[in-house]
């Protein structure tokens, strides 16, 4: 009769769901890949839409989760093997610091594995790693975090702070030619940036974008509130970024060539630093992880919900539930209501008496 | 104010082949060069408007779809995969059968239809030196035009490596098609085949990427090949003339999906021992040099402007592998054809030659016809 859980993934999804369970009196075995928790969110500045320092919401949960009397904490460790069923999986975890191998038996499993974004060196006409001060979003989070490279500091290449930076939506997502599906947080994220660029520079920032997606709590506020704080925004998907100056003011300038498809005509539009909204996509050994636990993955290759509407964290295994961006991309409020989702999955079970065993 | 007929979007989805799905994003027309040359041209709209029906407005401005290119890039940048150089021959369909097209600006296009279709440049003959004909050399009109002695150095060096090669003079029938006159096209797609058949051929070689291009969507009952893949297989002519110099090689728009095409030439200017320069807009990322889609018809300033953005990109002078990107480039930049390369030994000098007029090319069509003819007959 098993009541132990184990949790896969120490991101914000993970953290949470673990808190959750061991705060219900139960035990949980939290595994994380890379040396610390946090994932991703604790590489960001401020979140949108309540502009939240991300480490001022994530470090007192990380901390908890350090002290949690329920929880165990295993970090750079990765799942190795399982067996088992729901009520008695066996799963075997390297420790890859120490290189020991433990085997833990656990009733239940939530899967919190993250995302990874999209490479766009592959899209050559965007000058990715060709040319300098053209950035993916999570080096430019980065960029902005207190804790990151320039401590917190918008910078180019040469030191100097840009004068004007394009941000460019659905590199690589809502793309047949590479994602068909939309990343869902780059229109708010990009609606973000905006909003720290202008804090800490003088730059003026575009957006190139297709359609503004601000469907959440807070989110159409958010999009007002940077209308109003003058982020230039233009209406089409950019065609190509480059060098090649064909005016004097372009010289030096990394020139986005897109096509204003409201106001019509095709802009070349000079700037310092480009910003590219890459893909959300599944972590590169989301296969792996889904063949350890014989789960299935959907055509775009995140883990599979038992039914898109009425089961969105259970998958088709019973016992093992999946929460966050592994399972499709979301937001910060998103994947910590799918993490209490999948935590109450696993305290009704537990509510059942019967130790995580079904029937 | 345009009246929408909502049937128009079914008609072009059927004769087109496309599913016509768009976010109206405007890659098309940010990537489109002919679009970022002359802003009367743009992709997008014409989507737009053919989803919502303005039949009329295609009625009232027929230049529009006959302005495209035909070159892909749309489609290489579409995020929903749509290819909108179909569309536009769609619509040039549909405008021929309404009566409307083609267009007065066509009038030299369709004197040069009427001539390669014509018994003074057809032609077809089996390998005289050999029982059995296994393939075809097809040269299509524009390399005749250009160059007779490279079309008969090409069959000599293909008679030799692979015995059993006739030749056939036609006209693809890309002319039809790229006019809109799906009817006329068919019947020349069915005679063609009839050569091909006639002379018991399975196969069929080219190295124009127009014809390859054309003639694959008819999918023949024989063996599509081109040539260069031909020549990397049976190796370089021993006569040909290196300098060593670099090129920028230009991809020409109708092979660009087919990337044997891209390999192969870059293999054999590879061997011949050139340096290459590629450009940025290369393979399946190339340019149109201008000429695509007999845009040329309506306006031949137009053509020079899309051939100077495209050779913005070339630092060198040029190589390619259709004549007729070679004789667009050759009025600003030397400019070779990669058979020149191999076959022409005075390549060096004639780089700099621009383009023939139209009565000097269709002087040499007839003039190899009837030298293939009466070599035939000796």
């Amino acid at each position: 009769m098993n009541t132990n859980s184990l949790v896969v993934g120490g991101g914000i999804a993970g953290i949470q769901a673990a808190l959750d369970i061991a705060e219900a009196g139960y035990k949980v075995i939290l595994v994380e890949r890379e040396p610390q928790i946090g994932g991703h969110m604790a590489e960001f500045d401020k979140v949108f839409p309540t502009l939240d320092s991300a480490l001022d919401l994530l470090t007192p949960k990380m901390t908890r989760v350090g002290s949690h009397p329920n929880i165990e904490l295993m970090t750079s460790s990765e799942i190795e093997e399982v067996s088992g069923h729901i009520g008695d999986f066996k799963v075997k975890i390297r420790n890859k610091a120490r290189n020991g191998l433990i085997e833990v038996s656990v009733g239940a499993v939530i899967l919190a594995t993250g995302y990874d974004v999209f490479d766009p060196s592959v899209i050559t006409l965007y000058g990715y790693k060709e040319y300098d001060n053209i950035f993916t979003s999570l080096e430019f989070e980065r960029m902005c975090s207190a804790t990151g490279p320039t401590g917190g500091q918008i910078l180019l290449k040469n030191g100097k702070p840009p004068e004007s930076v394009a941000i460019i939506h659905c590199v690589g997502s809502r793309d047949k030619n590479y994602h068909e599906y939309c990343s869902r947080v780059c229109c708010m994220y990009a609606l973000n940036y905006s909003h720290l660029i202008m804090e800490k520079t003088n730059a003026q920032v575009y957006q190139m974008y297709i359609d503004m997606r601000c469907v959440g709590e807070g989110h159409e506020e958010f999009y007002n509130r940077l209308s109003e704080e003058g982020v230039n925004l233009i209406r089409g998907k950019v065609a190509k970024v480059t060098d090649r100056a064909l005016t004097e003011e372009e010289k030096g300038k990394l020139i986005v060539c897109v096509e204003d498809t409201l106001a019509g005509g095709i802009l070349r539009v000079p700037v310092d630093m480009v910003i590219l909204c890459v893909a959300i996509e599944p972590r590169a050994d989301a296969e792996k992880i889904a063949n350890l636990f014989s789960i299935n993955r959907r055509k775009d290759g995140f883990f599979m919900e038992r039914h898109a509407m009425l089961e969105p964290i259970a998958t088709p295994v019973d016992g093992i539930f999946i929460a966050g961006c592994c399972h499709s991309p979301k937001d910060i409020a998103d994947t910590v209501a799918q993490a209490k989702a999948a935590a109450s999955e696993i305290l009704i079970l537990l509510s059942q008496g019967k130790g995580l065993s079904k029937g | 104010m345009n009246k929408l007929d909502s049937k128009l979007k079914d008609e072009i989805a059927a004769r087109s082949g496309e599913v016509i799905s768009c976010i109206q994003c405007g890659a098309c027309t940010g990537n489109c060069l002919l679009a970022n040359v002359d802003a009367s041209f743009n992709p997008r709209t014409v989507v737009h408007m053919v989803l919502l029906g303005m039949r009329d407005y295609f009625r009232e401005h027929p230049e529009v779809p006959y302005s495209c290119n035909i070159c892909e890039l749309c489609k290489g940048v579409c995020p929903r995969g749509l290819n909108i150089s179909n569309l536009c021959l769609a619509l040039r369909e549909q405008l021929v059968e309404e009566g409307i097209g083609p267009l007065p600006g066509h009038k030299i296009i369709q004197d040069t239809k009427q001539f390669v279709q014509s018994p003074s440049f057809t032609l077809t003959l089996p390998d005289p030196d050999a029982a059995e004909c296994e393939r075809i050399w097809f040269p299509g009109c524009s390399l005749v035009a250009y160059s007779p002695p490279i079309v008969i150095k090409v069959w000599d060096y293909l008679r030799e490596r692979l015995p059993g090669t006739g030749i056939i003079l036609r006209c693809c029938g890309a002319l039809s098609h790229s006019l809109g006159e799906e009817s006329q096209f068919q019947g020349m797609t069915r005679e063609l085949e009839e050569q091909v058949n006639k002379l018991g051929a399975s196969e069929l070689i080219t190295g124009c990427p127009e014809c390859y291009y054309t003639i694959k969507q008819t999918t023949p009952n024989y063996q599509l090949k081109g040539l260069y893949e031909v020549i990397v297989e049976n190796g370089i002519p021993k006569e040909y003339k290196n300098n060593g110099q670099t090129f920028s090689l230009h991809d020409p728009c109708k092979t660009r999906w087919e990337k044997e095409w891209h390999e192969s030439v870059r293999t054999l200017l590879t061997l011949m021992g050139y340096k290459i320069e590629e450009m940025k807009h290369s393979r399946e990322l190339t340019y149109c040099c201008g000429q695509g889609g007999l845009s040329i018809g309506l306006n031949p300033f137009r053509v020079f402007n899309v051939a100077s953005e495209r050779l913005a990109e070339a630092h060198f002078d040029i190589v390619s592998y259709c004549a007729g990107c070679r004789e667009t480039f050759s009025m600003s930049r030397p400019s070779v054809h990669i058979l020149d390369l191999l076959f022409n030994p005075n390549w060096e000098t004639d780089k700099t030659k621009k383009t023939d007029s139209v009565e000097v090319r269709k002087k040499n069509q007839a003039a190899l016809r009837s030298q293939l003819e009466s070599r035939q007959k000796s």
